[in-house]
């Protein structure tokens, strides 16, 4: 059996990959593995937000909870992709519901553990924000093409 | 003018006639509310058989005619085609019934680069009725599955209800030489798969960029979001074919309805590689 450090498995994520090998020694002693069974609830909304989770296997899938409707899934996270940004700032609350559509396995890193760090070193800090700031216009661009409702607006393709 | 882009496919070049080639409607099967496939047969003459990519101008009686890809090879003298009704010629396609007759030219058009991604990854990337051109492709790597390395199908739609073929894609889905994955841009309640813009579930593909080509259809900004990714992971954008569509009036490059820059649609496409039309689907009003 091969045993792979938590560093070596943040090194194998798309998410850490290219952040400095110092920083990532740093960020895995704030981070264990964890593994949801399909359906199980990664973030509640309005509950604190208490870290993000980097996605190893698996899909999330993420949405708001509508009375009597249940969870109206609005996008799904895969393998690859991190979860959650809330932790970032404060009220340090999930905006979200997140929701394991299969099993999971994922990278849980703690804010408890990782905000004073980057405090500190703001090298390290101004990185890993622009980490997340990358992958928060990523998010942001996946909602405005599917609020241009190509598939509907597609008028020339009859085929 | 000179055409860029050499021709593929044996009905590359074709012209055909101008006359319309009667068809009699032999089967229809109504895929979504506003989607149906299409079977016709001869009445009489024949046209040439078509491959994978091409398209057929389908003429509905005094409604008018439009272009519309082969959805499936019958492997004789039928011609499948999925139509989506979006007003005009298709309402009156798609109302079609069994015992109709329709007129065909062509077919049309540079098909699919299949031989050229013999030994090679394929990715094929489809979005909404984007489905309909490149289930040929799918059908001819899965008869011939070990001509290929692996081999990936991701398919978006509007909502599950628009997900074409679906009993086909399930089937696929089932098999486990081809990684088959469905994203929708919004969820109904059932839906199990993923949401989101197609891009969503490339992140999760293996890709080895330097034996990986692809085919990719759908709507414009779907293509370029697609090609775009595949770029950025290393893939060559001579090796990502995206099938342009614009305005076929003629399909014969007489009309210039077509146009786009020094390109005609209806015969130096509808296929056509990314590296040689990357810059042009940017210009706006081209």
């Amino acid at each position: 059996m091969v045993v792979t450090t938590m560093a070596e498995e943040l090194a194998g994520h798309r998410f850490f990959r290219s952040i400095p090998v110092d920083l990532r020694d740093r960020l895995a002693g704030c981070a264990r593995n964890v593994v949801f069974a399909p359906g199980d609830r990664i973030c509640v909304e309005g509950t604190h937000a208490s870290g993000f989770f980097a996605i190893r296997t698996g899909r999330v899938n993420v949405g708001i909870y509508v009375p009597h409707q249940g969870l109206q899934v609005l996008e799904t996270r895969h393998a690859g992709d991190v979860l959650g940004f809330s932790w970032l700032f404060p009220p340090y609350r999930w905006q979200i519901d997140a929701v394991a559509g299969e099993q999971v396995r994922a990278i849980e890193l703690h804010a408890d553990c990782l905000l004073p760090y980057l405090e500190e070193h703001p090298a390290g800090g101004y990185l890993l924000v622009r980490m997340f700031a990358q992958e928060m216009e990523e998010t942001i661009q996946s909602t405005r093409l599917r609020l241009l409702d190509v598939y509907g607006r597609d008028r020339v393709h009859a085929r | 003018m000179s055409t860029l882009v050499e021709p593929r496919g044996p009905g590359a070049s074709a012209r055909g006639s101008m006359t319309p080639v009667p068809h009699r409607v032999v089967e229809v099967v109504h895929e979504t509310r506003e989607t149906v496939t299409l079977t016709l047969e001869p009445v009489s003459d024949v046209i040439v058989a078509p491959v994978a990519g091409q398209f057929t101008m389908l003429w509905a009686w005094g409604a008018g005619e439009v272009p519309i890809s082969v959805s499936a090879l019958a492997g004789d003298d039928r011609l499948v085609h999925t139509i989506r009704d979006v007003a005009g010629v298709t309402k009156t396609l798609c109302a079609s019934r069994q015992g109709d007759v329709l007129g065909v030219r062509g077919p049309y058009g540079c098909g699919w680069g299949i031989d050229a991604a013999r030994g090679h990854d394929l990715v094929i990337v489809a979005g909404g009725i984007g489905l309909a051109p490149l289930r040929p492709v799918v059908h001819a790597v899965l008869a011939e599955r070990s001509a290929f390395g692996r081999v990936s199908l991701v398919v978006g739609a509007r909502t599950e209800q628009e997900l074409l073929f679906r009993a086909e894609l399930d089937g696929w889905w089932h098999r486990r030489d081809i990684d088959v994955r469905t994203i929708v841009d919004r969820s109904s309640p059932g839906w199990s798969g993923s949401v989101g813009v197609v891009t969503g579930e490339l992140v999760g593909l293996e890709i080895d960029p330097a034996s990986t080509r692809a085919m990719v259809c759908g709507p414009e900004v779907m293509m370029r979001v697609v090609a775009q990714h595949l770029t950025d992971r290393g893939v060559a954008a001579s090796a990502i074919e995206v099938s342009v569509e614009r305005n076929m009036q003629c399909a014969v490059k007489t009309c210039g309805h077509c146009q786009v820059g020094p390109f005609f649609a209806c015969t130096d496409g509808p296929v056509l590689p990314w590296d040689v039309v990357a810059s042009l689907l940017t210009v706006r009003e081209l």
